[in-house]
C-alpha cells in the first residue's frame, strides 16, 4: 500500500503546528498544553492505522482529532484577552505569539482535513477488497480522492492565507472584530445550513 | 459514504465557529479570520458539486463454445459529482472470469471520466444463459451530491455449444474381429407411400396405418392389422440418453452428462453426414413430451434439433426407479431395426435396469449398444492430477462379474474421438 498523499499532509501540518505551539510557549502550562496536543495529534494520526477495520474500535471516524483544537484555543485565551488580563498566571504563550499561533490554526484545520479523508480511504477500502475488488485498483483510485481532496483544501488554504493577511494588514479592509464575526456568522449560517439541507 | 465524510465536515466546521467564539473572549482578530478556511472549503464542496450523469455502453459475445475464451469490455462515461462509481459488468452463470474482474471502482474528480472496462472469462458448460444486467453505482464521497444507481438490463443471452468433434470416415475404417452381417439388418428409413404387406398391429402403430377392412376379415391376436411400407434406404440411429442423477457424478462442469451431450452430437454430425436418420431421445420413467426428443431423419435440420435440445438437458436429481421404453421410440425400433447406442453412467443402482432396457430395445428388434461413460476418472483428477489414471478402461473392463457396458469410456484418459471409434465398431458406423 502506497503512503496516502493525506497522511502526509497531516502529519506535516500536525507537525508545523507543533512546532510554532512549542516555540511560542513561554509557561510550564504552554509546554504542558503544547505536549499534550502532541499526544492528541499523534494518536489520532496514527490508530486508525492500527484498528481492524481501518477505523477506530466502534467502527466510526476518530473523534479524537477534534479535541486538537482545545489545546491551542485554551492557549490562546490564556494568554491573551480579557482572560490573559485578568489572570495573568495562567498564561501560556507569549501574548506577542498568540497572533502567530492563532493564524497557525489554518494549518491545523488543513491538517484534520487531510485527516478525515485518510480516514475515509482506510474506511473505505478494506471492504472493498473483502468484496472481490481489485486491491491495486482500490489503491489507485483512492489516491485520486486524496489527491482530489489535497488539491481543494490546498487552494482553500492559500486563498484563506491571503485573505487574512489582506484583512489584518490592509487598513482599507480592517473590519473591526464585532462587525467581522456577524459577517462571518452570517455566512457560516447560511452555508451551513445549505449542507445541512442537502444532507 | 458521503453520510461519514459530510458528518466530520460538519462536526469540524461547527468546530471552527466555536474558535470564533474563542478569538473573541481572547480579542484574537487572526482567530475570528481563521474561520474563513473551513468556511471556504465546505461552500466549495456544497456549490461546485453538480449531479452525476452516467452513460455507458457494452460490448458482449452471443454464441460461443464450452471452453472458448472470451471478453466482455463496458464504456462508461461520467459527468459531474465527485464520488466512487462503483461498476458491475454482466456476467452469467457457468463461467468462470480468468483475467481480470467484473467489478470496478473509479474515482470521479473534478474532470470528465471515461473508462473502458474489460474480463476476460472462460465458458466452463453448455447451456442459453441470460447476461445479468450492468450495473452502475455512484456514491458521492465529497460534497452534497446525490447517490444514484443505474440499472441496464442487457436483454441478451449468450448459447453456450457444447463441444462437437469432427469424426473423419477415415477413422473408422478399421477392421474389426467382431462378425458383421454383409447387409445391415438396419438399412431402413421412414416409411414410404408404397404398399408393402399387412401385418399385426403393434402398440404405437399410427391409427391411420391401421386396415380396418382387412381386420374386420382376419381374426388376430390385437384384432388389428395394420398396411406396412415401403421404407427409404437409409439406416436409422437413436441416441438414447440416460439423464438420471448418476451422469451427474463428477463436477458440475465434468461429469458423464456432459461428456455423452458432445459423444451424441460428434456421433449425429458423424452419421448425418453418412446419410443415416438419426434421432435421440432422453430415458424417462415418465412420459417424454415432443419437444424432448428427435425422430430420426437426415439433414442438418436433425442435427440442430437434437443440439437444440442437448443444450438444455439437464440430469434429474432422483435416482430413476425404471427405464421405460417411450411408445413413439418404441414402435420405431419395431418398424426400422434401428441401431441404438444407450449412452449412459453404470453403477450398482442402475445396472439391473440398463440390462432390462437393453433386453426389451433388443426384443422389439433394436440392435444395442450401451456406452458407459466412467466418472471416477474425473473425481480422481479433481482430488489428485497423479490419480486420474487409475480408473483406467481396461482395469474397468476387466470387471467381468457384472455388466459394464459394451462400451466403456473414461473420458479423462480416452478421447471423445477414440470412444466414438469403439462405438462405431461395435454400431457399424
Amino acid at each position: 500500500m502506497r503512503i496516502k498523499i493525506t497522511f502526509l499532509l497531516s502529519a506535516t501540518g500536525g507537525i508545523i503546528f507543533f512546532l510554532v505551539f512549542i516555540l511560542t510557549a513561554d509557561s510550564n502550562i504552554g509546554y504542558v498544553l503544547a505536549s499534550l496536543f502532541l499526544v492528541f495529534f499523534l494518536y489520532a494520526l496514527l490508530h486508525p492505522a492500527s484498528s481492524k477495520d481501518g477505523t477506530n474500535e466502534l467502527g466510526t471516524f476518530s473523534k479524537v482529532k477534534f479535541f486538537l483544537f482545545l489545546f491551542p484555543i485554551l492557549a490562546v485565551v490564556f494568554s491573551s484577552g480579557y482572560v490573559g488580563s485578568f489572570v495573568p498566571s495562567l498564561s501560556a504563550i507569549n501574548p506577542s505569539s498568540s497572533g502567530l499561533l492563532s493564524l497557525f490554526l489554518i494549518v491545523m484545520e488543513f491538517a484534520l482535513i487531510a485527516m478525515i479523508a485518510d480516514e475515509t480511504v482506510r474506511k473505505i477500502s478494506r471492504p472493498m477488497i473483502q468484496a472481490g475488488y481489485d486491491p491495486e485498483e482500490i489503491d489507485t483510485e483512492l489516491q485520486k480522492f486524496s489527491m482530489h481532496v489535497s488539491e481543494i483544501e490546498t487552494a482553500v488554504l492559500l486563498v484563506s492565507f491571503g485573505f487574512i493577511l489582506l484583512l489584518v494588514f490592509s487598513p482599507e479592509v480592517n473590519i473591526g472584530i464585532f462587525p467581522a464575526i456577524v459577517i462571518f456568522l452570517v455566512v457560516y449560517a447560511v452555508v451551513i445550513g445549505n449542507m445541512i439541507r442537502r444532507n | 459514504m458521503i453520510g461519514s465524510w459530510n458528518k466530520q465536515i460538519i462536526l469540524f466546521t461547527i468546530l471552527s465557529g466555536a474558535t470564533t467564539f474563542a478569538g473573541l473572549v481572547a480579542t484574537q482578530k487572526i482567530m475570528v479570520a481563521v474561520f474563513i478556511f473551513p468556511l471556504m472549503f465546505v461552500a466549495i464542496l456544497v456549490y461546485a458539486d453538480m449531479d452525476v450523469r452516467i452513460d455507458s455502453s457494452y460490448t458482449l459475445p452471443e454464441r460461443i463454445r464450452v471452453g472458448d475464451e472470451f471478453d466482455v469490455a463496458v464504456d462508461i462515461r461520467i459527468k459531474g459529482g465527485y464520488g466512487l462509481v462503483n461498476i458491475s459488468m454482466p456476467v452469467y452463470d457457468e463461467m468462470e472470469i480468468t483475467v481480470g474482474t467484473n467489478v470496478h471502482i473509479f474515482y470521479k474528480g473534478f474532470k470528465e471520466r471515461r473508462e473502458t472496462v474489460t474480463y476476460h472469462a472462460k465458458a466452463m458448460r453448455r447451456g442459453v444463459f441470460p447476461w445479468s444486467p450492468l450495473r452502475v453505482d455512484f456514491s458521492p464521497l465529497i460534497g452534497t451530491g446525490k447517490s444514484r444507481k443505474t440499472v441496464t438490463e442487457t436483454g441478451k443471452t449468450i448459447q453456450v455449444d457444447p463441444e462437437v468433434k469432427m469424426l473423419k470416415k477415415s477413422q473408422f475404417m478399421i477392421k474389426t474381429r467382431k462378425l458383421k452381417p454383409r447387409s445391415s439388418t438396419t438399412r431402413l428409413g421412414p416409411p414410404t407411400t408404397d404398399f408393402e404387406s399387412i401385418r399385426e398391429y403393434a402398440p404405437g402403430d399410427p391409427f391411420k396405418s391401421i386396415n380396418w377392412k382387412a381386420s374386420a376379415r382376419v381374426q388376430t391376436r390385437s384384432g388389428l392389422l395394420v398396411n406396412q411400407y415401403e421404407r427409404e434406404g437409409m439406416k436409422t440411429y437413436i441416441f438414447y440418453l440416460d439423464t438420471s442423477m448418476l451422469m451427474r457424478r463428477g463436477t458440475e462442469y465434468e461429469n458423464p452428462l456432459e461428456y455423452a451431450i458432445s459423444l451424441i452430437l460428434s456421433g449425429s454430425n458423424y452419421l448425418i453426414s453418412k446419410g443415416y436418420n438419426v434421432g435421440y431421445w432422453p430415458i424417462s420413467s415418465r412420459m417424454v413430451r415432443r419437444q424432448d426428443f428427435v425422430v430420426p431423419s437426415s439433414g442438418t435440420d436433425t442435427f440442430n434439433q437434437i443440439k437444440k435440445i442437448l443444450l438444455r438437458v439437464e440430469s434429474s436429481r432422483l435416482i430413476t426407479s425404471s427405464y421405460p421404453v417411450d411408445r413413439t421410440m418404441a414402435r420405431l425400433v419395431l418398424e426400422t431395426k434401428a441401431r441404438i447406442a444407450i449412452v449412459t453412467s453404470i453403477d450398482e443402482r442402475n445396472k439391473i435396469l440398463i440390462e432390462e432396457l437393453r433386453r426389451r430395445l433388443i426384443s422389439l428388434g433394436g440392435i444395442v449398444t450401451t456406452v458407459n461413460i466412467r466418472p471416477e476418472g474425473i473425481v480422481a483428477r479433481k482430488v489428485d492430477e497423479r490419480l486420474k489414471g487409475f480408473f483406467s478402461p481396461a482395469l474397468m473392463s476387466g470387471r467381468k462379474n457384472s455388466y459394464m457396458g459394451d462400451v466403456i469410456w473414461d473420458p479423462v484418459n480416452e478421447t471423445l474421438g477414440h470412444a466414438a471409434l469403439k462405438l462405431g465398431r461395435l454400431s457399424g458406423w
